[in-house]
């Protein structure tokens, strides 16, 4: 196994310890022991509050683990935090504000997932024909969810800001496969996301290309069930992509409501995103009457 | 206005009733709808999804035409199909609803039926002799339009459609022996497949895929985008390469609201919807040729039928449209669309 070499790592290193070092001390820095080092602070960030804490110090972050990766190049664990970390960055903060940046930075994602992909033995995703992809998934089984989940969330959302590109599109089909088999094998996985995700997809498409809000509509609930209504990003995307498309104010206004009216930290592991959906949430409530 | 939201309650059995209603409200609120003072808002909707090429540019457009009109004049855009399908569209327009849209040829022939001369198949084979004909006929159209209370605000495209099938489909007697789609809202495809002696089954746009899937249908006909964006070429591994029908898009208003806008308002407007439509242009058929690429990249096969191959697809069809003809287009019409081509075709000789 490959271990990061001290001399060449060590600035690297150093800031790991003095920004982590509660993490670090005990812990041979072994690639595997890299990849749940950041699993250790992401889990911590994630029981933050203080939105400004993160948003500022999530570049040093992903610079950390970009030279993680420059190191460690092979490693799907570290591949998939750097992916989800991308990602996690890019739709928290940046998406609403500067969609040219969060272009970057998804496609940053997404090139770190399909790596990760690549490392747990699943084959050009990208370019082999689309029936030997659609095999391929099937030889993945429960222990990979968390790769596929990742992988088609970074994916999906780095073709989302690039619709106009026949490239990206030609994609989409294999996302959407993707997160079908996730949902065949653990459809709980991540607070019900892969429901999130196909409640998103059936609301967002146009009803010629395979929309349906009533099956959008049985996807969300079914992630607000899984969930136990305390993953707040739910509320904020069935307000956002269901309520919206079927134009019912009210469904839009009172799932809003439910969002806000639930403490951030009502699971402490989801404070962090729950701030963010509270923040969202307010924003949206703000659009409803430009909108309805 | 709140029409909107009360959309999801909308069955078929109450939507006569609804009609009713959405008449009666828009025949209150039709002033304040359309802003009579000062700002006039055309609430335009489009089966374009968001972040498409259509958008985009339909966005860039309100842009410009907010800031050459002071303000005075914007579009308010439904994108993805979210008020319903053509139909729904020219149906909302009806009755006031909403203001225009964005249709393709079916949706265009439902307003305008000699819109369906472009239906021909092998009617064109190059984007210059669209350009030519569109160009020589576009004043006849658009007259066509205006004396059924719409006005043309520029012409665009879906662009050339192409068979795609799940068996290689080169000549006649493949797409004979094939189980060939037709889209169910598009009467003419089907009436000119029966001619050529081709079964057709007919199943709207979103069955399509699970026909694919399931072997009900085996050949299907679009746009490379649209091959893109609907899926479908995940499940056709050939694509005969050569262009069936020209797929022909334009923007419409209603007359009654373009005429609430001051003069020199109307000519801003045609002047930069016009040129925007134009670039639009340029771009699709630029998506067009990439989609192509794409597919082939992502395992589609591409058949090249033979001049002689073609030909006969012609003839076919050709004798197809002479039963076709009078039934929605004239033979006028026709006559002059053919007229101009040889026309163009000659000078290019």
């Amino acid at each position: 196994m490959a271990t990061l070499r001290f001399p060449k790592y060590c600035l690297l290193l150093a800031l790991l310890v003095i920004l982590f070092s509660a993490c670090a001390t005990n812990k041979r820095l072994t690639v595997g022991a890299t990849a749940s080092l950041l699993e250790d602070i992401s889990k911590s960030a994630n029981r933050q509050s203080d939105l400004r804490l993160i948003r500022e110090g999530m570049p040093a972050y992903l610079m950390l683990i970009d030279g993680m990766v420059e190191a460690v190049p092979d490693n799907e664990r570290l591949l998939i935090s750097a992916a989800q970390g991308y990602a996690s960055f890019a739709s928290a903060f940046i998406q609403d504000e500067d969609k040219d940046y969060a272009r970057v930075l998804y496609a940053k994602a997404k090139d770190y997932a399909l790596r990760a992909l690549q490392q747990i033995g699943f084959k050009n995703p990208v370019s082999s024909p689309f029936d030997e992809f659609e095999k391929g998934l099937q030889q993945l089984g429960s222990d990979d969810v968390p790769y596929m989940f990742w992988s088609a969330s970074c994916w999906g959302n780095w073709i989302n800001l690039n619709m106009g590109s026949m490239e990206a599109l030609a994609e989409l089909p294999r996302v959407e496969s993707m997160m079908k088999r996730v949902l065949e094998l653990d459809e709980a996985y991540y607070y019900g996301g892969p429901h999130i995700f196909m409640g998103i997809w059936f609301a967002s498409r146009p009803k010629v290309a395979g929309g349906d809000l009533d099956r959008a509509r049985s996807h969300f609930q079914k992630a607000i069930e899984l969930g136990e209504g305390q993953f707040l990003m739910t509320y904020v995307y069935y307000a956002n992509y269901y309520a919206k498309k079927a134009f019912d104010k009210e469904l839009f206004l009172t799932t809003l409501e439910k969002a806000l009216r639930t403490p951030a930290d009502i699971v402490p592991d989801l404070t962090l995103l729950n701030t963010v959906a509270h923040t969202k949430a307010k924003a949206l409530q703000e659009e409803a009457n430009e909108y309805f | 206005m709140n029409i909107f939201s009360r959309r999801k309650k909308i069955n078929r059995r109450c939507a006569i009733t609804a009609l009713g209603i959405a008449v009666l409200i828009s025949l209150i609120f039709a002033p304040s709808a359309v802003g009579g003072s000062k700002t006039t808002t055309i609430k335009i909707a489009t089966l374009a999804p968001e972040g498409s090429a259509w958008i985009n540019n339909l966005n860039d457009l309100n842009a410009e035409v907010k800031k050459k009109t002071n303000n005075s004049v914007r579009f308010k855009i439904y994108p993805g199909g979210v008020l319903g399908d053509e139909k729904d569209m020219i149906r909302k327009m009806y009755v006031g609803q909403i203001h225009a849209a964005i249709l393709t040829s079916a949706g265009l022939s439902g307003i305008f039926n000699e819109m369906d001369v472009f239906q021909i198949p092998f009617l064109f084979e190059t984007y210059d002799e669209v350009d030519y004909v569109i160009k020589k006929m576009a004043p006849f159209f658009e007259d066509g339009f205006e004396k059924k209370g719409y006005r043309v605000l520029g012409w665009s495209e879906g662009g050339f459609i192409r068979l795609m099938s799940t068996k290689p489909i080169a000549n006649l007697s493949d797409l004979q022996k094939a189980k060939v789609w037709t889209w169910e809202d598009a009467p003419m495809a089907q009436a000119i497949f029966d001619e050529a002696d081709v079964s057709a089954i007919p199943l709207s746009i979103p069955d399509v895929l699970v026909g694919l899937q399931t072997g009900l249908v085996e050949v299907v006909y679009a746009p490379p985008t649209g091959a893109i964006s609907l899926q479908w070429f995940t499940k056709t591994k050939y694509m005969t390469d050569v262009p069936l029908m020209y797929l022909i898009g334009a923007v419409v208003v209603k007359k009654n609201i373009f005429k609430k806008i001051p003069p020199d308002h109307q000519q801003v407007l045609i002047d930069i919807c016009t040129e925007h439509m134009e670039q639009l242009k340029l771009t699709l058929r630029k998506e067009n040729q990439e989609a192509i690429k794409v597919m082939t990249k992502h395992g589609v096969k591409l058949i090249k039928p033979t001049q002689v191959q073609i030909e006969e697809f012609k003839k076919v069809s050709q004798n197809a449209m002479k039963n076709q003809t009078g039934k929605s287009f004239s033979k006028k019409v026709r006559d002059e669309v053919m007229t101009h081509l040889e026309e163009y075709r000659k000078s290019k000789k």
